[in-house]
Protein backbone atom coordinates (compact mmCIF):
# COMPACT_ATOMS: atom_id res chain seq x y z
CA UNK A 1 0.00 0.00 0.00
CA UNK A 2 1.48 3.41 -1.16
CA UNK A 3 2.08 5.91 1.59
CA UNK A 4 1.08 9.56 0.64
CA UNK A 5 3.29 12.18 1.44
CA UNK A 6 1.87 15.98 1.94
CA UNK A 7 4.30 18.28 -0.22
CA UNK A 8 2.37 21.59 -1.33
CA UNK A 9 5.81 23.08 -2.98
CA UNK A 10 5.11 25.67 -5.71
CA UNK A 11 7.02 24.67 -8.74
CA UNK A 12 8.06 28.16 -9.50
CA UNK A 13 9.21 28.70 -5.92
CA UNK A 14 13.03 29.09 -7.41
CA UNK A 15 12.17 30.87 -10.29
CA UNK A 16 9.59 32.89 -7.69
CA UNK A 17 12.74 33.84 -5.83
CA UNK A 18 15.07 34.37 -7.87
CA UNK A 19 12.59 37.44 -9.53
CA UNK A 20 12.13 38.72 -5.53
CA UNK A 21 15.48 39.49 -5.34
CA UNK A 22 15.99 41.00 -8.95
CA UNK A 23 13.13 42.96 -7.78
CA UNK A 24 14.82 44.51 -4.70
CA UNK A 25 18.15 45.03 -7.10
CA UNK A 26 15.74 47.34 -9.24
CA UNK A 27 14.49 49.29 -6.54
CA UNK A 28 17.32 49.85 -4.52
CA UNK A 29 18.52 51.41 -7.74
CA UNK A 30 15.53 52.86 -8.74
CA UNK A 31 15.14 51.37 -11.70
CA UNK A 32 11.87 50.60 -13.65
CA UNK A 33 11.94 47.18 -15.02
CA UNK A 34 9.66 46.39 -18.29
CA UNK A 35 9.51 42.86 -19.56
CA UNK A 36 8.71 43.00 -22.84
CA UNK A 37 7.23 39.96 -24.37
CA UNK A 38 5.76 38.90 -28.02
CA UNK A 39 5.39 36.58 -30.68
CA UNK A 40 8.63 36.67 -32.93
CA UNK A 41 8.49 39.42 -35.43
CA UNK A 42 6.27 40.97 -33.96
CA UNK A 43 8.31 44.10 -34.45
CA UNK A 44 9.89 44.59 -30.74
CA UNK A 45 13.31 45.36 -31.42
CA UNK A 46 12.84 47.99 -34.09
CA UNK A 47 10.05 49.44 -31.05
CA UNK A 48 13.28 49.68 -29.20
CA UNK A 49 15.12 51.20 -31.74
CA UNK A 50 12.33 54.20 -32.03
CA UNK A 51 11.88 54.18 -28.15
CA UNK A 52 15.65 54.59 -27.66
CA UNK A 53 15.71 57.62 -29.96
CA UNK A 54 13.55 59.35 -28.14
CA UNK A 55 14.98 58.71 -24.41
CA UNK A 56 18.42 59.19 -22.90
CA UNK A 57 20.65 56.06 -23.62
CA UNK A 58 22.67 56.83 -20.39
CA UNK A 59 19.44 56.36 -18.49
CA UNK A 60 18.80 53.16 -20.03
CA UNK A 61 20.15 49.68 -19.83
CA UNK A 62 18.51 46.93 -22.17
CA UNK A 63 18.61 42.78 -21.32
CA UNK A 64 18.57 41.20 -24.66
CA UNK A 65 17.28 37.40 -24.77
CA UNK A 66 17.49 35.53 -28.02
CA UNK A 67 17.45 32.14 -28.70
CA UNK A 68 20.52 31.91 -31.16
CA UNK A 69 22.09 35.04 -32.55
CA UNK A 70 23.19 38.36 -30.94
CA UNK A 71 21.49 40.17 -33.97
CA UNK A 72 18.67 42.07 -31.93
CA UNK A 73 21.89 43.19 -29.22
CA UNK A 74 23.82 44.13 -32.71
CA UNK A 75 20.96 46.53 -33.89
CA UNK A 76 21.17 48.02 -30.71
CA UNK A 77 24.66 48.67 -30.00
CA UNK A 78 24.76 52.16 -32.03
CA UNK A 79 22.49 53.99 -29.21
CA UNK A 80 25.53 54.03 -26.45
CA UNK A 81 23.46 52.34 -23.56
CA UNK A 82 24.23 49.07 -21.93
CA UNK A 83 22.88 46.13 -23.11
CA UNK A 84 23.66 42.47 -21.84
CA UNK A 85 22.67 39.47 -24.51
CA UNK A 86 21.33 36.17 -23.10
CA UNK A 87 21.47 33.92 -25.41
CA UNK A 88 19.20 31.08 -24.08
CA UNK A 89 19.94 28.22 -26.32
CA UNK A 90 16.72 26.26 -26.48
CA UNK A 91 14.90 27.61 -23.72
CA UNK A 92 12.06 29.44 -25.29
CA UNK A 93 12.05 32.13 -22.66
CA UNK A 94 13.91 34.06 -19.92
CA UNK A 95 13.53 33.64 -16.18
CA UNK A 96 14.35 34.91 -12.96
CA UNK A 97 17.82 33.36 -12.71
CA UNK A 98 18.88 34.09 -16.31
CA UNK A 99 17.98 37.87 -15.28
CA UNK A 100 19.55 37.63 -12.18
CA UNK A 101 22.97 36.58 -13.50
CA UNK A 102 22.89 39.48 -16.10
CA UNK A 103 22.26 41.99 -13.65
CA UNK A 104 25.74 41.18 -12.53
CA UNK A 105 26.73 42.67 -15.68
CA UNK A 106 25.52 46.14 -15.75
CA UNK A 107 25.51 49.16 -13.77
CA UNK A 108 21.91 49.96 -12.61
CA UNK A 109 23.15 53.09 -10.66
CA UNK A 110 22.25 55.95 -13.32
CA UNK A 111 19.94 53.54 -15.17
CA UNK A 112 16.18 54.82 -14.71
CA UNK A 113 14.59 52.03 -17.55
CA UNK A 114 15.65 48.91 -17.55
CA UNK A 115 14.04 47.06 -20.93
CA UNK A 116 14.17 43.03 -20.80
CA UNK A 117 13.32 42.16 -24.54
CA UNK A 118 12.16 38.70 -23.64
CA UNK A 119 12.27 35.41 -26.21
CA UNK A 120 9.93 35.89 -28.88
CA UNK A 121 7.09 33.94 -27.86
CA UNK A 122 3.71 34.13 -26.59
CA UNK A 123 3.39 30.94 -23.89
CA UNK A 124 6.46 30.45 -21.83
CA UNK A 125 7.66 34.23 -20.84
CA UNK A 126 4.32 34.55 -19.35
CA UNK A 127 4.89 31.62 -16.33
CA UNK A 128 8.14 33.46 -15.64
CA UNK A 129 8.41 36.41 -13.06
CA UNK A 130 11.56 37.91 -13.79
CA UNK A 131 11.26 40.76 -10.79
CA UNK A 132 9.86 42.95 -13.29
CA UNK A 133 7.62 46.68 -12.75
CA UNK A 134 5.66 46.04 -16.02
CA UNK A 135 4.87 43.21 -18.45
CA UNK A 136 4.29 44.96 -21.76
CA UNK A 137 3.20 42.79 -24.87
CA UNK A 138 3.49 43.73 -27.83
CA UNK A 139 0.57 42.26 -30.45
CA UNK A 140 1.20 42.86 -34.66
CA UNK A 141 -1.89 43.81 -36.33
CA UNK A 142 -0.53 41.21 -38.88
CA UNK A 143 -1.49 38.45 -36.29
CA UNK A 144 -4.66 37.33 -35.32
CA UNK A 145 -7.33 39.37 -33.03
CA UNK A 146 -8.08 36.28 -31.41
CA UNK A 147 -4.43 36.55 -29.98
CA UNK A 148 -5.46 37.49 -26.73
CA UNK A 149 -7.71 34.61 -25.74
CA UNK A 150 -5.24 32.06 -27.17
CA UNK A 151 -2.64 33.37 -24.67
CA UNK A 152 -4.53 34.65 -21.48
CA UNK A 153 -2.18 34.60 -19.16
CA UNK A 154 0.09 36.95 -21.02
CA UNK A 155 -2.67 39.31 -21.74
CA UNK A 156 -4.04 38.96 -17.97
CA UNK A 157 -0.49 40.10 -16.73
CA UNK A 158 0.20 42.98 -18.38
CA UNK A 159 -0.14 46.28 -17.84
CA UNK A 160 0.45 47.61 -21.47
CA UNK A 161 -0.91 45.96 -24.59
CA UNK A 162 0.31 47.42 -27.38
CA UNK A 163 -0.75 47.01 -30.98
CA UNK A 164 2.22 47.74 -33.25
CA UNK A 165 2.79 48.41 -37.30
CA UNK A 166 -0.64 49.89 -37.15
CA UNK A 167 0.24 51.60 -40.56
CA UNK A 168 -0.18 48.34 -42.34
CA UNK A 169 -4.34 48.53 -41.38
CA UNK A 170 -5.31 49.44 -44.40
CA UNK A 171 -4.14 46.30 -45.93
CA UNK A 172 -5.49 44.24 -43.54
CA UNK A 173 -8.87 42.74 -42.37
CA UNK A 174 -7.63 43.16 -38.63
CA UNK A 175 -10.25 44.53 -36.42
CA UNK A 176 -8.42 47.07 -33.68
CA UNK A 177 -11.87 46.71 -31.70
CA UNK A 178 -12.12 43.21 -31.62
CA UNK A 179 -8.71 42.90 -30.72
CA UNK A 180 -9.06 45.41 -27.88
CA UNK A 181 -12.43 43.69 -26.50
CA UNK A 182 -11.08 39.94 -26.45
CA UNK A 183 -8.41 41.54 -24.58
CA UNK A 184 -9.90 43.74 -22.10
CA UNK A 185 -12.56 41.03 -21.21
CA UNK A 186 -9.28 38.96 -19.62
CA UNK A 187 -7.64 42.61 -18.02
CA UNK A 188 -10.08 45.40 -18.33
CA UNK A 189 -7.29 47.29 -16.59
CA UNK A 190 -4.79 47.01 -19.66
CA UNK A 191 -3.33 50.27 -20.81
CA UNK A 192 -3.62 50.31 -24.60
CA UNK A 193 -1.30 51.91 -27.52
CA UNK A 194 -1.58 51.86 -31.02
CA UNK A 195 2.07 52.32 -32.32
CA UNK A 196 3.46 52.19 -35.80
CA UNK A 197 7.70 52.79 -36.19
CA UNK A 198 7.30 53.32 -39.76
CA UNK A 199 5.62 56.50 -39.36
CA UNK A 200 6.03 57.57 -35.88
CA UNK A 201 2.29 57.29 -34.53
CA UNK A 202 2.12 56.57 -30.81
CA UNK A 203 5.33 56.47 -30.43
CA UNK A 204 5.35 59.85 -27.93
CA UNK A 205 2.22 58.24 -25.67
CA UNK A 206 4.36 55.44 -25.47
CA UNK A 207 7.75 57.33 -24.18
CA UNK A 208 5.59 59.61 -22.34
CA UNK A 209 4.40 56.52 -20.16
CA UNK A 210 7.61 54.93 -19.87
CA UNK A 211 9.11 58.76 -18.88
CA UNK A 212 6.07 58.86 -16.36
CA UNK A 213 7.68 55.44 -14.68
CA UNK A 214 11.04 56.58 -14.66
CA UNK A 215 11.96 58.42 -11.37
CA UNK A 216 14.23 61.14 -12.29
CA UNK B 1 9.17 24.14 -24.23
CA UNK B 2 8.66 25.35 -20.73
CA UNK B 3 7.27 22.29 -19.82
CA UNK B 4 10.89 21.06 -19.76
CA UNK B 5 11.87 23.39 -17.41
CA UNK B 6 8.59 22.73 -15.09
CA UNK B 7 9.02 18.84 -15.67
CA UNK B 8 12.84 19.19 -13.66
CA UNK B 9 11.81 21.47 -11.14
CA UNK B 10 9.02 19.23 -10.32
CA UNK B 11 11.76 16.30 -10.38
CA UNK B 12 13.62 18.22 -7.95
CA UNK B 13 10.94 18.40 -5.41
CA UNK B 14 10.02 15.16 -5.89
CA UNK B 15 13.53 13.63 -5.37
CA UNK B 16 14.22 15.94 -2.50
CA UNK B 17 10.60 15.15 -0.71
CA UNK B 18 11.58 10.98 -1.60
CA UNK B 19 14.77 11.68 0.56
CA UNK B 20 13.60 13.63 3.34
CA UNK B 21 11.39 10.21 4.00
CA UNK B 22 13.06 7.45 3.19
CA UNK B 23 11.20 6.10 0.06
CA UNK B 24 12.27 3.25 -1.79
CA UNK B 25 9.37 4.25 -4.90
CA UNK B 26 7.75 6.89 -5.93
CA UNK B 27 4.65 5.76 -7.81
CA UNK B 28 2.47 8.43 -8.28
CA UNK B 29 2.82 12.44 -8.21
CA UNK B 30 -0.11 14.70 -7.80
CA UNK B 31 0.29 18.35 -9.13
CA UNK B 32 -2.35 21.02 -9.15
CA UNK B 33 -2.13 23.25 -12.32
CA UNK B 34 -4.32 26.34 -12.26
CA UNK B 35 -6.49 26.60 -15.75
CA UNK B 36 -4.36 30.05 -16.60
CA UNK B 37 -0.91 28.37 -16.36
CA UNK B 38 -2.22 27.16 -20.02
CA UNK B 39 -0.05 24.05 -18.88
CA UNK B 40 -0.50 20.96 -21.46
CA UNK B 41 -0.93 18.25 -19.18
CA UNK B 42 0.20 15.54 -22.16
CA UNK B 43 3.53 17.68 -22.77
CA UNK B 44 4.47 18.07 -19.26
CA UNK B 45 4.16 14.01 -18.76
CA UNK B 46 6.07 13.45 -21.76
CA UNK B 47 8.90 15.95 -19.97
CA UNK B 48 8.65 14.45 -16.82
CA UNK B 49 9.05 11.00 -18.00
CA UNK B 50 12.04 11.79 -20.06
CA UNK B 51 13.79 13.84 -16.80
CA UNK B 52 12.57 11.07 -14.47
CA UNK B 53 15.13 8.71 -15.74
CA UNK B 54 18.29 10.56 -14.20
CA UNK B 55 16.11 9.55 -10.47
CA UNK B 56 15.87 5.74 -9.96
CA UNK B 57 13.44 6.62 -7.02
CA UNK B 58 10.84 8.56 -9.27
CA UNK B 59 11.57 6.66 -13.05
CA UNK B 60 8.40 5.34 -14.03
CA UNK B 61 6.42 7.22 -11.44
CA UNK B 62 2.65 8.35 -12.88
CA UNK B 63 2.42 12.33 -12.59
CA UNK B 64 -1.27 13.47 -12.45
CA UNK B 65 -1.96 16.37 -13.37
CA UNK B 66 -5.30 18.19 -12.10
CA UNK B 67 -6.61 21.16 -13.59
CA UNK B 68 -7.91 23.76 -11.51
CA UNK B 69 -10.71 26.09 -12.98
CA UNK B 70 -10.49 29.95 -12.83
CA UNK B 71 -12.24 31.67 -9.71
CA UNK B 72 -12.34 35.21 -9.15
CA UNK B 73 -14.03 37.47 -6.51
CA UNK B 74 -15.07 41.12 -6.86
CA UNK B 75 -13.30 43.56 -5.50
CA UNK B 76 -16.09 45.80 -5.28
CA UNK B 77 -19.19 43.65 -4.26
CA UNK B 78 -17.08 40.89 -2.65
CA UNK B 79 -18.83 37.95 -5.19
CA UNK B 80 -16.97 34.95 -5.68
CA UNK B 81 -17.90 33.23 -9.15
CA UNK B 82 -15.73 30.85 -11.62
CA UNK B 83 -14.59 32.58 -14.34
CA UNK B 84 -15.44 31.16 -17.65
CA UNK B 85 -14.16 31.56 -21.17
CA UNK B 86 -11.55 34.15 -19.61
CA UNK B 87 -14.26 36.93 -18.74
CA UNK B 88 -13.02 38.74 -15.91
CA UNK B 89 -16.33 40.96 -14.97
CA UNK B 90 -18.53 40.40 -12.21
CA UNK B 91 -21.43 39.08 -12.77
CA UNK B 92 -23.67 40.72 -9.94
CA UNK B 93 -22.13 44.22 -10.29
CA UNK B 94 -20.54 44.04 -13.50
CA UNK B 95 -17.20 45.21 -11.68
CA UNK B 96 -14.05 44.71 -13.62
CA UNK B 97 -11.92 44.52 -10.92
CA UNK B 98 -11.08 41.29 -9.84
CA UNK B 99 -8.89 39.19 -8.07
CA UNK B 100 -7.71 35.52 -8.85
CA UNK B 101 -8.76 33.07 -6.14
CA UNK B 102 -7.95 29.86 -8.19
CA UNK B 103 -6.32 29.28 -11.14
CA UNK B 104 -2.36 30.81 -11.31
CA UNK B 105 -1.53 27.75 -9.24
CA UNK B 106 1.58 25.38 -9.97
CA UNK B 107 2.49 22.97 -7.41
CA UNK B 108 3.04 19.23 -6.49
CA UNK B 109 0.20 18.87 -4.06
CA UNK B 110 1.49 15.39 -2.88
CA UNK B 111 3.36 12.09 -3.56
CA UNK B 112 2.79 8.54 -3.32
CA UNK B 113 5.42 6.16 -2.51
CA UNK B 114 6.68 2.70 -1.25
Amino acid sequence: MPIKIQVLNNILEMNDSYAAENKRVFEANSSFAVNMMSSPGSGKTTLLERTLERLDPSRVAIIEGDMQTTKDAERLERFGCQIVQISTGNACHLDGKMIHDALADLDLSDVRLLVIENVGNLVCPAEFRVGEDAKIVVLSVTEGEDKPLKYPLMFREAAVCIFNKIDLLPHLDFSLDEARENARQINPQLKFLEISCKTGEGLDEWTDWLKSKMKG
Amino acid sequence: MHEMGLAQNILDIVVKTAEQNNVDKVVRINVRAGQLRGIVPEQLQFCFGFVARESSVVDGAELVIETLPIKGKCKSCSHEFSVEEYRFVCPECEHEDIDVLQGMELMVSNIEAV
